[in-house]
């Protein structure tokens, strides 16, 4: 009996925790809309955003892209002549690198470098009695606090998958061209009739989604914090490891939603 | 405290009922003066434990009311309800009569830009630098001012605190007294009707500490509301229209000084008792004595907060 | 990290800025490439079944894609109609009698849509019928020769080709070769009533196919001698083979065919074996360095064919047969020359087997 009514409570905390959340998710949404509309005091904290999460991100965003698309490269040009098939290289390295890895593996970055950063540094918040101070100040934390992390994650996840895509199409060729030259032209052009607006598309939009999905997470976790120094780094964890599970299973349901 | 600018001044959204013309004589009971904020019944949990149980309390307008209370009582929760900042577990908050609960976002814009807070712990914003915060309320409640006279009235206003560092420090780099009157100027610089202070003189050194009853002084004499929860005898002897002692998580008693220190032999705490020992007060303390700080040079140093 | 601060409205616009004018580059390199800004050109066909067509398969002529099938419709007939579209770079190749060949890759690599210029000099009208090449229309056009075909397109596709033709000439020289020794040995049995010059003659006949299926090896071998250095040789000596078989036939022909000829003389209407046999073995040794010439061509055959053995297994096998019955005939004709009674025994033969044979052949038999 007692298993059964303990079940029963945790199933209940999980889904007061769950209406908890998505109610959390509506007022983000709903105070993003709001963002646009007025000028806000948010706007500078939006630009440090996307300057910690898109711009410092580059770098390592740009050697994963190169790497991995220069091994696509190398591996295509050498396999899949020996079927007859290497036409067949654009499309793999469409499909690794524009429409799953490219999206996935910068979500991942994100996640690893911003996720954390944002859940900690909002739980700092709270312990301090900052985000009761933007209350009484009048700000309200979800547009100030999370409004500008949100938009900012969600642009920089985007504007890393274009890099991505530019680095891991273009940059991988050119570092091939050291072990492998092959004309510019003909590469370009077998890529850019490959390529489709769809392709590109889809990238973006789960670039889309993993970006709400780490903001959303890893703020949502940040105010989880309630008084303590210690449970600081648990939001940090926390933040990274219920994004990296949300983000596979939503990767799975943009994938089967485009092909199915 | 800034001097009064026409522009400045506050909004002065109700009109003020024909009792508040006259300043009610501190201590005594001022039935005519309206509650500007008022708490009904208020129950607050935090993590499962009880904070307040039932707290009723009506501040009234234009008054510097004082809640007295051991560590732990509630008073921090008590303050943070009043402000709108903990949202009860049960209970209601009116601020001018209406339920802080149903305020739509204009509303809640004008009742932040009325109210000002200072936490007991600073809660100074870490990322950003000093004048950053102070001004934080300007660019919210009074973004028409623009930034250099944001920088000019923060720097006056905290210049009067007797903070003198620089504006470009972070939080972090200045001693806990130093962030306090930091807070504090941050909690009046725009000049709000009510300000609500948890522990204002706590960290704080001497010196500091009369300018700071120096700005309650003068608060008081502009007629803004404020709330002060502490354990210190020397606000409340100072400043209190209004006494009230809360004990685990209900207001024991809450009316004008003399009644509360007199009336309140049940709920008799050491702030009490050294009100008590006190005795009598000068007439009109906080009117007469308060901008002349520093004369009381040897009262009690009031560091007792609520840790 | 004061500079990134100082200047973080700068860097950011600038990151974002970058990555939305190479989103934009993208965008129009794979408009141009796609050609949303050009013309399309409209046909449409019609095939008997949708298997291995689809919206969105391409159109291909010589390797390049100069088309797209748009849309599939199961209509009344139960024929799948199709409308296409061509792009309009190559509208010019759209004459009259074009057909539309779909050609599905033995060895399971998916399908190809062919298109075949026809020789007509009118380009076709927009939304006009393409037939395709297995309809009855696209037959006669490809029987009128009004359509173009080239060899197929991919290496494997292209040597089948190269290799059937090939293969039923073999076959056929081998049936007559069959068909001469068994009335050799109905005439060695005195069963035979018939002229042995009409037989013989039928083995002309037959081997004269095989010049015209070698100017197209000579096509093929040029074409994928690109892609297939390492069968270049054996088809090139096939080739050689080929001709020399050709020639000796095509001589042979002419000797059966001269009224006066050796041939004519030397087998007269009674079909005496004797003859065959006595004319100082001119017309035998004919016979066997004809059949001698195909076992060689035959063999290179296979050399080429070993390349695709994996694959091919069946092919492999079939040119084995064939060789045993190359083999066998000689080893008749042999036996016929040297039959015992007149001359003495067969020479035993020492052979390498095939290295390339299958090893399926091996375990499953």
């Amino acid at each position: 009996m007692a298993i059964i009514s303990a079940l029963g409570r945790a199933a209940r905390t999980k889904a007061s925790g769950l209406l908890y959340g998505l109610g959390f998710f509506y007022n983000v949404l709903k105070e993003t809309g709001r963002f646009f509309r007025r000028a806000q005091v948010g706007y500078k904290v939006l630009i440090m955003q996307i300057l910690f999460t898109g711009y410092e991100a580059l770098a390592i965003n740009a050697i994963m892209a190169i790497a991995i698309g220069a091994a696509i490269n190398v591996i295509g040009s050498s396999l899949l002549p020996q079927f007859g098939q290497s036409q067949l290289m654009y499309s793999i390295l469409i499909i690794v690198i524009t429409r799953e890895l490219g999206p996935l593996l910068t979500a991942f970055v994100i996640t690893a470098r911003s996720g954390t950063a944002i859940a900690t540094q909002l739980g700092t918040m709270v312990v301090n009695h900052e985000i009761e101070a933007y209350m009484a100040v009048g700000l309200n934390p979800i547009s100030y606090l999370v409004v500008p992390r949100f938009i900012g994650v969600v642009v920089s996840m985007l504007v890393l998958t274009v890099y991505f895509n530019i680095f891991g199409l273009l940059g991988s060729f050119i570092v091939v061209q050291v072990v492998n030259p092959t004309p510019i032209g003909e590469y370009l052009g077998a890529l850019m009739s490959t390529l489709t607006v769809a392709d590109v598309l889809s990238g973006l939009t789960k670039a889309l989604v993993f970006g709400v999905i780490v903001s959303v997470v890893s703020t949502y976790q940040g105010f989880a914090v309630n008084r303590a120094s210690t449970e600081i780094p648990v939001a940090g964890i926390k933040a990274v490891g219920s994004s990296f599970i949300l983000i596979i299973l939503a990767d799975v349901i943009v994938t089967l939603v485009q092909y199915a | 405290m800034p001097e009064v600018r026409p522009d400045a001044a506050p909004p002065n959204d109700a009109p003020r009922s024909p009792a508040d013309a006259a300043p009610p004589a501190a201590g005594t009971p001022a039935a005519g003066t309206p509650a500007i904020i008022e708490l009904r019944d208020v129950r607050a949990s935090s993590g499962g434990f009880e904070i307040l149980d039932g707290a009723c309390v009506a501040f009234p307008e234009g008054l510097c009311s004082v809640v007295m209370g051991p560590a732990g009582s509630g008073k921090s929760t008590l303050l943070k309800v009043a402000a709108g900042l903990v949202v009860p577990d049960s209970g209601s908050v009116l601020y001018r009569g209406a339920d802080l609960a149903r305020f739509g976002r204009k509303d809640e814009a004008a009742f932040r830009a009325a109210t000002g807070f200072v936490f007991q712990d600073a809660a100074l914003w870490a990322d950003q630098n000093i004048l950053m915060n102070v001004t934080m309320p300007l660019r919210v409640h009074k973004a028409w001012l623009g930034p250099s006279a944001m920088a000019e009235l923060a720097r006056e206003t905290l210049g009067r605190l007797g903070y003198d560092e620089g504006m470009a420090y972070r939080p972090a780099e200045l001693s806990a007294g130093e962030q306090k009157l930091v807070s504090i100027a941050r909690a009046v610089i725009h000049e709000p009707q009510i300000v609500l202070m948890d522990d204002p003189t706590a960290s704080l050194d001497e010196d500091a500490a009369e300018r700071v009853y120096a700005l309650i002084a003068k608060l008081r004499e502009r007629r803004r509301t404020v709330v002060i929860v502490a354990n210190s005898s020397e606000l409340a002897y100072r400043f209190a229209d209004r006494l009230g002692i809360i004990k685990g998580g209900r207001l024991v008693a809450f009316g004008a000084y003399e009644e509360t220190v007199g009336a309140a032999e049940a709920a008799l705490s050491g702030s009490i008792a050294r009100l008590k020992a006190r005795g009598e007060r000068v007439a009109e303390p906080g009117r007469e004595r308060g901008p002349a700080p520093g004369l009381d040079a040897g009262s009690e140093n009031s560091q007792a907060g609520d840790v | 990290m004061k500079f990134k601060i100082k200047f973080a409205d700068q860097i950011v616009g600038l990151f974002i800025i970058v990555a939305l004018a190479f989103f934009a580059v993208i965008v129009v390199l794979i408009g141009a490439n796609q050609r949303w800004f050009a013309k399309d050109y409209r046909f449409v066909t019609s095939f008997p079944s949708a298997a291995g067509v689809a919206p969105g398969t391409s159109i291909l002529m010589k390797g390049f894609t100069i088309g797209k099938i748009d849309k599939l419709r199961l209509n009344a007939d139960n024929a799948v109609d199709a409308d296409f579209h061509i792009y309009d770079t190559y509208y010019d190749k759209v004459r009259e009698y074009s057909i539309l060949e779909l050609t599905v890759s033995p060895i399971g690599l998916g399908s190809q849509l062919l298109f075949h210029p026809g020789t007509g000099e009118a380009r076709l009208e927009e939304g006009a019928f393409v037939p395709t090449a297995d309809s009855i229309q696209g037959q006669s056009l490809i029987d009128q020769e009004l359509v173009l075909i080239p060899p197929k397109d991919d290496t494997i596709t292209r040597l089948l080709a190269n290799v059937n033709p090939l293969l039923e000439n073999t076959n056929k020289t081998i049936v007559t070769v069959n068909r001469t020794l068994t009335e050799v040995n109905r005439a060695l049995a005195g069963q035979s009533s018939g002229p042995l010059g009409d037989i013989v003659g039928d083995v002309s006949v037959a081997a004269a196919a095989l010049p015209g299926a070698m100017a197209g090896v000579g096509g093929i071998v040029g074409d994928v001698e690109s892609r297939v250095a390492i069968l270049l040789d054996q088809a090139g000596s096939l080739l050689a083979e080929l001709e020399t078989i050709a020639g000796n036939l095509a001589a042979t022909t002419e000797a059966v065919r001269d009224p006066t000829g050796l041939v004519t003389t030397l087998l007269d209407p009674s079909g005496s074996i004797k003859t065959f046999l006595d004319d100082d073995d001119a017309l035998y040794k004919k016979v066997m360095s004809i059949v001698g010439e195909a076992d060689k061509a035959v063999r290179s055959l296979q050399g080429i064919i070993t390349g695709l053995n994996g694959e091919m297994p069946k092919i492999a096998g079939l040119l084995n047969e064939t060789k045993a019955a190359i083999k066998q005939a000689q080893d008749v004709l042999e036996g016929v020359k040297n039959n015992p009674l007149i001359r003495g025994g067969v020479t035993e033969r020492v052979e390498q087997e095939s290295l390339y044979s299958a090893m399926r052949e091996g375990s499953f038999e």
